[in-house]
């Protein structure tokens, strides 16, 4: 009967935990087995196991009993199908985890039993700065991206692309700070730092890095760790920002009220609008999207 | 909680809460065998028959009684036929491996032993090249008293005639006393498995006239790994030790020893003094509740059963083993569906209707297995069974067996 074909399955799992159940797992590995070889099975577990079913319901329900005996092989059918489309499920969402950090694959955002609280799914919103566009990891592109316009590595045995897209107020492109850190760090790829300013009224902080990297690029790199690791709240803090670039040894103070500097964060802006970049962090690894903070496995399998 | 039956047996028996019907496989035990059990392990808890103390005198003086009461519960006044084993299977194991069998030697049995009664004979047939015959049962699964006598007719070398008094299948009772007088007309040594027989009938092995008789304390309000070989004592003073060392021999010396007396002889080792206490203990109050009555007692609730189920029976859904009158068959009442399997029924009782009865060929495989028949339903019944479980019993069925309509 097909029935053991369910019960190989939830033995071998109840097995784990009470050896009452090893022996019927014993026998539910035999019984598939011959069943598997178009062979009766011999252990008798199938009428052991729908006799269990049914009586305990006949306890409580002898017409239903009744019912679930006399169709049995037609219930056995049914839940082996969900099994096996559970089994296929669960295991393609565990792969799905594994490669992307979300169950339902790299451009989903929907609900992920192995991440349930959806955090490697979420993102800080940029719809006052990009509204407007789809929110929608597959709508991601790079065709319009103007990498020149932002913070750049070039490397000149860069086998890898990554463009970053974070912000330093951002919550979940902090969390994902550490992964950032180590790919702009990585030997064998090209990287660009886009940031953005998730409130249109922020733009110290855009506008001071955007003079330093134009001063040093070297210290911007150390401007962009530090930002990320003061307080959210004062990363707009001018006060602060002036101590950052002073300690860097880097002069911004007639640069970050310039036009040209004006003028270069609303072509940044714009220009990043052409991704469709809907939230932070936005991770373009070799042309493929990842939106939200992934685990660090996602974004390093995508290296070449 | 209660935690006795009040219904049946003035609240003598434990409340399990199901339908207890698998007493030819294990009594339940009355609370007199219980507390005697109790007494020993609190009151006396000594060995016997090797300390001088008043513990352990106490404890002779028990065993004698309780050896005096089993030997009386058999019918014998002599307590040294009384060998005290774990069980019929060891009383069986005992004749078998003390009886100088040679090649060429006939055992005889019926053709429906347990396997306690059939496998020491297959191993004395693929050991010492003995013969062993079954005889075949009547249509009915009644013993076969013509197809017996010529068996004894025709075969010379016959040594031991060695069957069941009550069958555990069927319930059926075999004429012991006259198998066991055609046997001493030849001088054949008779043998009798008694483990289905002493729980529910009056036993009395001097009128049997049988030579050796086993049976175990489990089946008759006993407690488990008790059990009694009864052997005549000529017979048993000339048979060899069985198992032997300590309480077996007088004395010893790094080369020899004196053999015991009876019944110590056969006993080996530090008994099961719980057990025995416990043993006379369910004979006395078997014979205060008096066998007779218990006999008529299951043969009533039988009855119930077995008209209860006349229609099922009737029209193939249910094959009886053994004969239609429950009155032949003690209180046995074992079926199989020729459409359902007999372990499915019977998980279908415990889970569905708390009704407890064996499922499978009983120990019996030899008579399942030659007629090609994969198990039955035994509904065994005992002095604190009730009508209404009968009855209830039955509804079971009945509602079991429309699943497959």
């Amino acid at each position: 009967m097909v029935l053991c074909f369910i019960a190989l399955p939830v033995f071998l799992i109840l097995g784990i935990f009470s050896a009452k159940y090893r022996q019927l797992a014993k026998e539910s590995i035999r019984c598939v087995f011959l069943k598997a070889t178009f062979r009766p099975c011999d252990v008798g577990l199938d009428t052991r196991v729908k006799a269990s079913i049914v009586g305990n319901v006949m306890r409580f329900n002898k017409t239903l009993g009744r019912l679930i005996y006399k169709y049995f092989i037609v219930f056995s059918w049914i839940f082996t199908i969900l099994l096996v489309a559970s089994t296929y499920y669960t295991a393609a969402g565990g792969i799905n985890y594994y490669l992307y950090g979300n169950c339902n694959g790299l451009d989903s955002t929907d609900f992920c039993l192995f991440d349930p609280s959806g955090h490697n799914s979420q993102v800080t919103d940029l719809t006052a700065v990009c509204g407007g566009v789809p929110k929608e990891p597959k709508s991601l592109t790079l065709d319009f991206f103007n990498s020149s316009l932002y913070y750049q590595i070039d490397r000149d045995e860069a086998i890898n692309e990554v463009v970053i897209v974070g912000c330093y107020e951002c919550k979940y492109t902090r969390d994902t700070f550490d992964v950032i850190q180590e790919l702009i760090a990585e030997e064998t790829a090209d990287v660009t730092f886009a940031h953005l300013p998730i409130h249109p009224q922020n733009k110290q902080s855009s506008n001071y890095a955007n003079c330093v990297y134009e001063q040093d690029q070297e210290a911007f790199w150390e401007y962009n760790q530090v930002l990320f690791n003061i307080p959210i709240n004062q990363t707009e803090n001018t006060t602060v920002l002036n101590n950052v670039v002073d300690q860097l040894g880097v002069n911004v103070s007639s640069c970050v009220s310039s036009n040209e500097t004006i003028v270069l964060l609303d072509e940044q802006i714009k220009n990043l609008k052409t991704t469709n970049v809907y939230g932070t962090p936005s991770i373009f690894i070799n042309g493929e999207a990842i939106v939200g903070p992934k685990p660090r496995r996602v974004y390093m399998r995508l290296l070449d | 909680m209660m935690l006795f039956k009040k219904k049946s047996s003035a609240g003598d028996f434990p409340n399990l809460g199901v339908t207890y019907l698998d007493s030819a496989c294990m009594s339940l035990r009355p609370k007199q065998v219980i507390d005697k059990i109790s007494e020993y392990y609190l009151k006396y808890p000594a060995c016997s028959g090797r300390s001088n103390h008043a513990l352990s005198r106490k404890l002779d003086l028990e065993l004698l009684e309780a050896r005096k009461k089993i030997a009386n519960f058999i019918g014998t006044k002599n307590p040294k036929e009384i060998i005290i084993t774990k069980n019929t299977t060891e009383g069986m194991n005992l004749i078998a491996n003390t009886i100088d069998f040679k090649k060429g030697d006939v055992v005889v049995t019926t053709d429906k032993e347990h396997n306690s009664n059939l496998i020491p004979w297959i191993k004395l047939v693929n050991e010492k090249g003995i013969k062993h015959i079954p005889i075949p049962s009547n249509e009915d699964n009644t013993f076969n008293l013509e197809a017996y006598k010529i068996i004894l007719e025709e075969e010379k070398n016959i040594k031991l005639v060695s069957v069941v008094h009550v069958s555990n299948i069927d319930g059926v009772t075999n004429p012991l006393k006259e198998i066991t007088q055609i046997a001493h007309e030849k001088n054949i040594l008779v043998l009798a498995d008694g483990a289905q027989a002493t729980p529910h009938k009056q036993i009395n092995v001097t009128e049997l006239d049988v030579d050796f008789y086993a049976f175990s304390g489990h089946k008759m309000l006993g407690p488990s790994g008790i059990g009694v070989l009864y052997g005549k004592e000529a017979l048993l003073k000339e048979l060899p030790q069985f198992i032997v060392g300590g309480e077996t021999v007088k004395e010893s010396t790094y080369a020899s020893y004196d053999v015991e007396d009876l019944p110590e002889k056969f006993e080996g080792g530090l008994q099961d003094y719980a057990g025995i206490l416990g043993l006379g203990e369910a004979c006395t109050y078997l014979q205060k509740k008096g066998l007779d009555s218990i006999s008529s007692h299951e043969q009533k609730l039988n009855k119930i059963i077995t008209d209860g189920l006349q229609e099922e029976l009737d029209n193939g859904d249910l094959i009886l083993i053994g004969p239609r009158d429950p009155s032949l068959r003690s209180g046995i009442f074992n079926v199989y569906s020729p459409t359902m399997d007999a372990h499915e029924i019977a998980q279908l009782l415990d889970k569905a209707y708390n009704v407890a009865v064996r499922s499978g060929m009983h120990c019996v495989h030899s008579w399942f297995n030659g007629r090609k028949i994969n198990g039955s339903i035994r509904a065994s019944l005992y002095v604190y069974n009730t009508e209404e479980e009968a009855h209830a019993f039955v509804k079971a069925m009945k509602e079991i067996l429309r699943l497959q309509k």
